[in-house]
């Protein structure tokens, strides 16, 4: 399989690589943005500088990576629960301005971008008010809880101007990226089917310390420490593993498919872990797409054995993205026949390579495959968006279509919800991002 | 076999390559409807699901197929073992239990009722180290039925049985790759009238051939190749001599006589180490 990657340098530089085949790129026309409110233009030196809202699990990480990336500067932080706060402040070296309260990061330190990594519930507002401040936003998945909150971070976007990232990962490794070119040559000929999971085998809780913090009260949102640290297990503030895990998978599925759902149905329940908590320990979804090709998606959390896979199939071939491998459903020519074959027709006599260990079968799920990528390791793909982001902020350039994937994906998973919760097919919100999102053109499948 | 098939003819009708090669396809598929642990319905399967429990009817393919496991089982003194038993790994080298459990001690068949049975509940039946070149008989058969004069026919690349010469040469010249290297070859094989069998203990395929005394793979990683007129003998050898020390090697060289048998040998990080001749360095 030809293997044509970019290097690390070369793949921030060519951002545009990142979109492969540019999922709606046609109907996302030279949208002209309202004059940024971010005034600032980089030259070669200059930091970008960053504030981080949410400094919890993942906050933690992007911390971490952010104050990595040579051209960015953390010059605040902020959470609301003190020991994340004192985390944040140890995270910088005391560095960064620490806030307990976002919108006082926006005002006094006006940051140029800001990663936000708090929970679902409090990212539209967040991320509109950051937006509407004047900063670029990297917020975390998923968007929102809501298709209209979804859409109203989509349309801050798009109205101040400024750059709009959520992270989807996948979007920037190396793996998927070349896993996608074999798509476009045809590996698969066509995709007919995606298979994705995400197996855990835990309670998924976050333990809750008994001491108090003095002078410090909880926000009036949460009864308790435990719902806002367990934020994941309540639905007023999450969807649950579909919304938390889900959504990256369903962003390769959008991705590798090139199109968008046409309808889900699904099913969920609480089976195992009965602890008071609101949202599905199991979950199992079917994505209808168009040309009849079905994303179907499980996740658990009482058994690991599986653990996470995307699996992409077709009539010539599978992909399976999380261990970046792929199998043939049809053994291809032996390399050495072929050359055997073409020596014969140009008169030529020598060498034919072909003794060597066995060619591995392709036949059945014990194969051992072939590597998508042979060139291990690989950039961590959570780095390379963070760089990406900085990159493109530094640049002026956006990263094509990533709010629109970013949409896109979370609407997919809240519709997901709904399927489960209703225990009816819900339809793709058609009409309505149409009417919301630029360039979006509504698909014959729609058309009555 | 689970693997591709393929073949070169020269100087022959197209058409009637075709047809050959059809026929080749067909008794091909029917053995390994016979002989393949893959195959839910196969007659194997059968076998392996009942270890323990009791005897299973079998074709007289497998019948046949065991019986030239057996000698080879003996000729090659136990090396070659078509039995493998879960249990075995775990145990130590040349303890009672695992001598008990090794080979054709667990295998019990019988011509005349055609039935077979495992005894071992953890031993398992897999013809996978001979199948290619029981296949590769099958294909001589119909080579030698249709007078084809030049041929060459690969089993996943690891296995080839040539017929005459190459149209622009002598013979027909087989390099053996580089583990790492398709386009380097360590060691090249001059074939006729031959059959070529590669095996390997690679970075790629760890742990997938084990000595059935030991229960261990190969110390180092490696590759054998074993040139010979038959087919099932250099399948055989191949297997046998990838797992054994060199006081087994001689052992077993006594009781065959292949064209000629080259190990290739890789460090830790599969870098190319060196290649030697096995016969010729047990002659000299």
């Amino acid at each position: 399989m030809s293997q044509d990657l970019p290097s690390r340098k070369e793949f921030l530089k060519q951002l545009s690589f990142i979109t492969g085949t540019g999922l709606l790129a046609g109907s996302v026309p030279g949208v002209s943005f309202a004059d940024s409110l971010n005034k600032r233009n980089f030259s070669a030196n200059d930091r970008v500088r960053v504030g981080m809202i949410g400094v919890g699990s993942r906050g933690r990480y992007h911390t971490i990576v952010m104050n990595r990336i040579p051209q960015a500067e953390i010059t605040s932080v902020c959470d609301n629960y003190p020991p994340y706060y004192e985390r944040a402040k140890e995270l910088t070296d005391g560095k960064a301005d620490a806030y307990w309260d976002y919108r006082e990061l926006l005002e006094k330190d006006q940051p140029d971008a800001v990663v936000i990594a708090t929970p679902p519930h409090e990212h539209a507002q967040m991320t509109i008010d950051a937006l509407e401040s004047g900063a670029h936003v990297l917020c975390e998945k998923n968007m929102a809880n809501t298709v209209d909150r979804t859409l109203d971070m989509y349309e801050a976007h798009k109205k101040t101007g400024n750059k709009l990232l959520i992270g989807m990962q996948r979007r920037f490794d190396i793996k998927y990226l070349q896993a996608l070119k074999m798509i476009e040559e045809g590996f698969l000929s066509e995709i007919t089917q995606i298979r994705a999971w995400w197996h855990r085998n835990g309670d998924w809780r976050r333990s809750v310390p008994d001491k108090d913090f003095p002078d410090w009260e909880l926000d009036p949102e949460y009864p308790s420490l435990e719902h806002k640290l367990n934020w994941r297990l309540y639905r007023e503030y999450s969807r649950g593993l579909v919304t938390e895990l889900g959504t990256h998978q369903l962003d390769v599925a959008n991705w590798f498919l090139d199109t968008l759902p046409l309808s889900v149905r699904g099913t969920g329940s609480i089976n195992y872990w009965e602890d008071g908590r609101e949202v599905y320990d199991n979950i199992n979804l079917v994505y209808s797409y168009p040309k009849g090709v079905n994303v179907i998606y499980d996740s658990l959390i009482s058994n690991k054995h599986y653990s996470l896979e995307e699996q992409v199939m077709g009539p010539e071939g599978t992909l399976e993205m999380q261990d970046g491998k792929y199998y043939y459903e049809k053994p291809p020519p032996a390399p050495g026949i072929l050359q055997l074959i073409s020596d014969i027709e140009d008169d030529l006599f020598g060498v034919t390579p072909l003794g060597g260990d066995s060619w591995n079968p392709q036949r059945a799920a014990d194969t051992s495959g072939n590597y998508i990528v042979e060139e291990y390791p690989l950039p961590n793909r959570a780095v390379l968006q963070d760089e990406a982001f900085i990159e493109s902020v530094r640049q002026g350039e956006e990263l094509p279509d990533a709010a629109e994937n970013g949409v896109y994906a979370s609407v997919a998973v809240i519709l997901g919800h709904e399927a489960m919760l209703q225990d009816k097919v819900i339809p793709w919100p058609e009409e309505k991002l149409a009417k919301r999102i630029d360039g979006y053109r509504i698909r014959p499948e729609f058309k009555s | 076999m689970g693997t591709r098939f393929e073949a070169v003819f020269w100087g022959i009708d197209e058409s009637f390559a075709r047809s050959v090669f059809s026929e080749m396809d067909e008794q091909i598929s029917q053995l390994e409807k016979d002989l393949s642990h893959y195959d839910e319905k196969s007659p194997v399967t059968a076998v392996n699901k009942n270890a323990g429990v009791k005897e299973v009817p079998v074709p007289q393919t497998v019948i046949k197929a065991l019986k030239t496991c057996r000698a080879h089982f003996e000729a090659t003194h136990g090396l070659f073992d078509i039995t493998m038993s879960e249990r075995r790994e775990y145990e130590p080298a040349g303890s009672s239990a695992s001598n008990n459990r090794s080979g054709f001690t667990q295998l019990e068949f019988s011509e005349e009722n055609r039935t077979v049975h495992v005894k071992d509940r953890g031993a398992q039946v897999d013809f996978g180290a001979i199948g290619k070149g029981m296949a590769l008989e099958l294909v001589e058969d119909i080579i030698d039925k249709y007078e084809i004069e030049n041929i060459l026919v690969s089993f996943g690349e690891s296995s080839i049985l040539t017929r005459g010469h190459h149209p622009h040469g002598k013979k027909w010249q087989i390099g053996i790759s580089d583990i790492h290297d398709d386009t380097v070859h360590r060691t090249s094989f001059d074939m006729q009238n031959h059959a070529l069998s590669t095996s390997g203990h690679t970075p790629r395929n760890e742990g997938n051939l084990r000595h059935p005394k030991t229960g261990r793979p190969p110390s180092t990683y490696q590759t054998v190749s074993v040139l010979a007129s038959s087919p099932v003998e250099s399948e055989v050898l191949s297997t046998a001599l990838l797992l054994a020390g060199q006081r087994e090697e001689r052992r077993i060289l006594q009781n065959y006589n292949p064209d000629r048998a080259v190990r290739i040998k890789y460090d830790r990080g599969g870098r190319f180490v060196d290649v030697h001749d096995i016969n010729h360095s047990l002659l000299s």
